[in-house]
């Protein structure tokens, strides 16, 4: 690892003050599960001088409840999330996204900001620098993508353009799912995105300067029953292949509120709304679910060899459904 | 459940005080509380930090290495590339030393051996690393054996005309013979991927000169070869080369061979005369490999109707990439055992090793077995379904007996491979299960077994295979057991100090053990071909037989029997005392007895010191065909495992729901030891089976070297095993032992595989068995019945 300065700010304003300050050289550094590994591997070209330690800004780990839903501080712990009361009450695909991810070590230094930041695992955007050099790409901002003639079995199904990666945040599909917006802070001060605007073909929402302030998921809807489930090669410690969250609502057995989201399968978490609108008004017999599933990946471009992630995604869909039927713990 | 297994019970090792127990391992306080030194934690004053110079193609000609920018940078000591160092190529195998300690001519893979860079610091490294310049003449490369034998394809080698590398063709017996006796014949084509070892610590050596001699610490299997290799390359005596190793952090069969660590340490610290540290970082354990082949196996056999193997014709293909390493043995190896473990007489095998250009392959925990295992235990099951046999009963019929010679000429003295299969068969539940499990649900089984030890040397000596030598303290309390055994983690030291302590009569708590050190320790020739239990097995427990012979002469003297009521009056014999746990007794009259202690202390006052030394050598084995000397051995272990899996119909996911191992062991010396080599090899084959697999670009490039990406199981991916041991003895093993380390591997790879294929209907045949290709195999089932049914 090449050395750098690591400076620790005690508050978000100090924080968008140094990163402004710093004119691009620094880079915010929270838990660490992903920028240390791509600080060593080196696989960006540019490397920061300086690591900007947010931990140390005080109660930024929130999980609070209020009168219109749930705010989470960028630095609450995936660990922390996963065990909420709060979060599990309300929001329990939240809860299973962020127990799905890593091992308990990871969870325990792991942010919710961090999360959502991470760099993709795309293999050829994360080649080491040490063997041979890093692979540059359209991500990296020279070349074109790696993977559309290479071995892209991880990669996108969808709105990939030139750039094939996915993203592999689990969180954030469960934060799509919940309708959740993310605050941002900034240079020229406060913003707000929804979760869905966060993510960029190539990145994410982020400007030079910016920071997570905080995240709003608003209350859901009465009666709603959430599932996330994620399928990985080795149970855990593992990326997804594909993810998938549903959230429904019934009223007498007919469906009200339908919302189906996708992780890895696209840059960002992905809503598929056709497939959400065929399931309202319907009774969710088996063979709709399965029929919402065929629709919801209707859309999906395979490359050479991923076309194996939309049997998964549509056997995740149908299966977050039927649990979302049957999951009595997430019912309110 | 062992217990109750009473039909054999070869082995007396309830009357041994330290043989057959789970004592409490040697090194357990060092590791569990991080006391213990591993090579990173060494420093020393002055000491350089190094790194190699990678190629950045996958085959090309050098033109030019620039250093100077590197050079300059403040911190640099050393660059060194081929010009500075001798131009000896070395490997495994004498007959194919084709690797330089940095490429001269040509690079043969992405990542190969360049040069090296020392500095000050490991900030300095990196950065120097960044400012070499090499121009190449990029040349065509191949990646597959398929492309590396295409007529014109590039060559890699002068040496290795159509990239072949090692060629083998063997027949014993008669295979048209027995084409003629067949009742049914069938081929299955299967194929093993490559796959990586997988341990914690990356290789790292720290060399540093002192006049003439040179001491090297380093992460190896081998002290000896090490030194052997060292001293060759470097025109030195063996004895000016010192090697050390401190704790290994697990080998797998990765850290036999000279690594380009290990000679640029040498090299580097020569020129500058400081300690110098060459340290891989994770993925460089990928670039320098030596893990798995991958192969491309088919075999045809023909059986009677009672599916007694009439003839097996074997041909297998293996990926070999850069250079031969161990990877001439791992070609025999995929044959020399197959009729070890199944008794037919009329065998032909071929091998085809090819060199491609990617990281070369080695040897990986049961060597050149678990791909062929794979493929050969896949066939058997299609052959019994053929002809309507449940697997287990065929492989009952064709398992081979204790007391027999093998058609290629190995004499196996025990095995006990039928009754494995009908223990493992009783606790799993099999003939509940077989055939009656829902569908998603499957069984299978599959068999293996290892050497314990190689028959010979890896180059041509008349050097014992291992010397074992004791010492007892002048007080006599204590004793020290030397051995360059290397424990990499399977327990060697805790299991040769057990020997010792049994051996001698003595405490097992009293003794230290000093290996791993060629100036303190005595020859072995290290953890390799699951050999040390056996063999430096020996080597202790002649050395404590020594000592207990020297401790009886001298107690006779020393002890009196009681004149009256005594079991005999008169002068004591040394036969008629006998030595266990720290004291010495009259046999007859076990009261009479004096401490162990208080008699080596006498000893060393009328002596000197109390020294005991043991030999080994295996002596002519069987075998006389080219390449006997890969699988000779002098005794053979073998074992059954059953897997139980659960197959996700929807998305091909595989889970091990169960496994039962039976091993045919010999004696066990540390039951607990060799439990948790069982469970290691289920994690290390399930996890072959289902996930791991070395992913390389169309460059050459690799794509997964990291444990993210190169998915080993964790705890959490184990299922549940029930480890078994059948009571058997080994003539040829001290107290009776075999091996365990490497044949547990073995079976594990085809009972999953036989497992999923009795789950889902359908016959996968390349490894891994991810999820997707499970799926693939349901889905043309599918159609292929649609097609059936129109």
């Amino acid at each position: 690892m090449r050395s750098f300065q690591h400076i620790n700010v005690f508050t978000l304003e100090e924080a968008v003050s140094v990163l402004k300050d710093s004119g691009g050289k620094a880079q915010v550094i929270a838990g660490g599960t992903d920028i240390i590994g791509v600080l060593k591997e080196q696989i960006l070209p540019d490397y920061p001088e300086i690591l900007l330690n947010i931990k140390a800004i005080p109660d930024l780990d929130y999980i609070k409840k209020d009168h219109e839903g749930l705010r989470i501080g960028p630095l609450a712990k995936l660990a922390g999330l996963a065990k909420s009361p709060a979060v599990r009450e309300k929001y329990g695909a939240l809860a299973q996204a962020a127990r799905s991810v890593g091992s308990p070590q990871i969870r325990n230094m792991a942010t919710i900001g961090g999360n959502l930041c991470q760099e993709t695992r795309c293999w050829y955007y994360r080649y080491p620098h040490s063997i041979g050099g890093r692979l540059l790409c359209l991500r990296k901002g020279s070349g074109s993508c790696l993977a559309v003639n290479g071995d892209n079995r991880y990669h996108a199904l969808f709105d990939a353009r030139r750039c094939f990666a996915a993203c592999p945040s689990d969180v954030a599909v469960a934060l799509l799912l919940l309708g959740a917006e993310i605050n941002i802070l900034g240079i020229g001060g406060k913003r707000t995105v929804y979760l869905q605007d966060f993510f960029h073909p190539l990145g994410n929402a982020l400007e030079p300067g910016e920071i997570i302030g905080g995240i709003h998921i608003p209350t859901p809807p009465v009666g709603a029953k959430q599932q996330f489930l994620k399928f990985t090669l080795r149970k855990p410690i593992d990326f997804a292949v594909v993810s998938a969250a549903a959230l429904i609502v019934l009223d007498g057995g007919i469906c009200t509120e339908a919302r189906i989201a996708l992780g890895a399968v696209a840059p960002g978490p992905r809503r598929f709304p056709e497939a959400e609108n065929f399931l309202k008004g319907k009774r969710l017999e088996t063979n709709v679910l399965e029929k919402a599933a065929g629709i919801a990946l209707e859309g999906a471009k395979p490359l050479s060899k991923n076309g194996y992630k939309i049997e998964i995604a549509k056997t995740l869909i149908s299966r977050a459904l039927s649990a979302c039927l049957e999951n009595e713990s997430f019912n309110h | 459940m062992s217990k109750e297994f009473s039909y054999l019970n070869l082995n007396k090792s309830a009357s041994y005080s330290y043989v057959g127990k789970n004592l409490k391992r040697v090194d357990m306080l060092d590791k569990v509380t991080g006391r213990g030194k591993y090579i990173d934690d060494l420093k020393f004053s002055n000491m350089l930090y190094a790194k190699l110079i990678r190629s950045t193609e996958a085959h090309a000609r050098i033109i030019n290495i620039d250093t100077s920018e590197a050079e300059k940078l403040p911190g640099v000591k050393a660059i060194i590339t081929a010009k500075d160092v001798p131009s000896i190529k070395y490997g495994l195998s004498p007959a194919r030393y084709d690797e330089n300690i940095f490429c001269t001519d040509t690079v043969k893979y992405y990542g190969d051996k360049i040069g090296a860079i020392a500095a000050i610091d490991e900030e300095t490294v990196y950065k120097a690393l960044k400012l070499i310049k090499v121009e190449y003449e990029v040349l065509p490369a191949v990646f597959t054996p398929a492309e590396a034998a295409k007529e014109g394809a590039p060559q890699i080698f002068e040496e290795y005309p159509g990239n072949v590398n090692t060629e083998i063709h063997l027949e014993f017996g008669d295979v048209e013979k027995g084409r003629q006796e067949a009742y049914h014949i069938r081929t299955d084509r299967l194929s093993g991927q490559r796959t990586l070892h997988g341990f914690i610590e990356p290789h790292c050596t720290i060399a540093y000169w002192k006049g003439k001699r040179v001491h090297v610490q380093s992460t190896h299997q081998s002290v000896h070869y090490l030194q052997h290799h060292i001293a060759r390359i470097f025109d030195m005596k063996e004895g000016d080369v010192r090697v050390t190793l401190p704790y290994v952090g697990g080998g797998f069969g990765g850290k036999v061979d000279i690594s380009g660590t290990d000679v640029a340490a040498v090299a580097l610290s020569k020129i500058t005369g400081q300690p110098v540290k060459v340290f891989f970082d994770l993925e460089e354990v990928w670039l320098n490999g030596r893990g798995r082949h991958g192969m491309d196996m088919k075999y045809t056999t023909g059986v009677t109707k009672e599916g007694k193997i009439v003839f097996v014709e074997a041909e297998v293909i293996l990926d070999g990439g850069a250079y031969s390493g161990l990877g001439v043995a791992t070609s025999y190896y995929t044959g020399s055992l197959l009729n070890v473990l199944y008794d037919f007489d009329n065998y032909k095998f071929d091998a085809y090793r090819y060199v491609t250009n990617l990281p070369p392959c080695g040897a990986q925990r049961g060597h050149g077995q678990p791909h062929p295992r794979y493929a050969f235990e896949s066939h058997l099951d299609h052959i019994a379904e053929d002809l309507g046999m449940d697997p287990i009963d065929i492989r009952i019929v064709n398992a081979r007996k204790a007391n027999t010679v093998t058609p290629n000429g190995y004499e196996v003295k025990s095995y006990y491979l039928k009754e494995a299969n009908e223990l493992a068969r009783d606790v799993s539940g099999w003939k509940e299960k077989k055939g009656k499990l829902p569908k998603g649900r499957g069984i299978g089984v599959g068999n293996g077994g290892f050497v314990t030890g190689a028959g010979f040397c890896m180059y041509r000596t008349d050097l014992p295979h291992s010397i074992g030598m004791i010492k007892i303290y002048d007080d006599g309390t204590h004793a020290i057991v030397y051995t360059q055994a290397v424990d990499i983690g399977q327990g060697s030291d805790t299991v040769l100090v057990q020997m010792a302590a049994e051996a001698m009569g003595f405490p097992y708590e009293d003794i230290t053990i000093c290996t791993r050190d060629s100036d303190l320790a005595t020859l072995d020739y290290g953890a390799y071909a699951s050999r040390q239990t056996l063999m430096a097995g020996w080597a202790v427990k002649r050395a404590g037989e020594d000592i207990k012979k020297k401790i009886l002469i001298q107690a006779a003297e020393m002890l009196k029997v009681k004149e009256d009521g005594g079991y005999r009056s008169g002068k004591l014999m040394p036969e008629e005392l006998d030595c266990k746990e720290g004291y010495v007794f009259v046999k007859q009259e076990p009261a009479v007895n004096i401490s162990f202690a208080e008699v080596a202390r006498a000893y060393f006052v009328k002596h000197g010191v109390l020294v005991g030394r043991g030999y080994y050598h295996p002596g002519k084995l069987g075998g006389s065909h080219k390449g006997a000397a890969v699988g000779t051995s002098p005794a053979y272990s073998s074992a059954t495992q059953i897997a139980e899996v659960e197959v996700d119909m929807e998305t091909g996911e595989t889970k091990v729901v169960g496994t039962w191992d039976v091993h045919d062991s010999g004696c066990v010396v540390n039951p607990q030891l060799l439990h948790g080599q069982v469970h290691g090899a289920f994690s290390m084959g399930i996890g072959e089976t289902i996930w791991e697999k070395v992913v390389f670009d169309e460059k050459g490039k690799l794509l997964n070297g990291n444990f993210a990406e190169y998915r080993m199981p964790t705890a959490l991916d184990m299922p549940h095993v029930e480890s078994l041991v059948l009571d058997t003895f080994e003539p040829n093993g001290p107290w009776g032992v075999k091996e365990v380390g490497e044949g547990a591997t073995t079976p594990t790879l085809g009972c999953v595989a036989n497992a999923v294929y009795d789950a889902i209907g359908v016959r996968v045949t390349d490894l891994p068995l991810t999820p997707e290709s499970i799926w693939r195999g349901i889905k043309e089932a599918e159609k292929a019945k649609e097609k059936e049914g129109k």
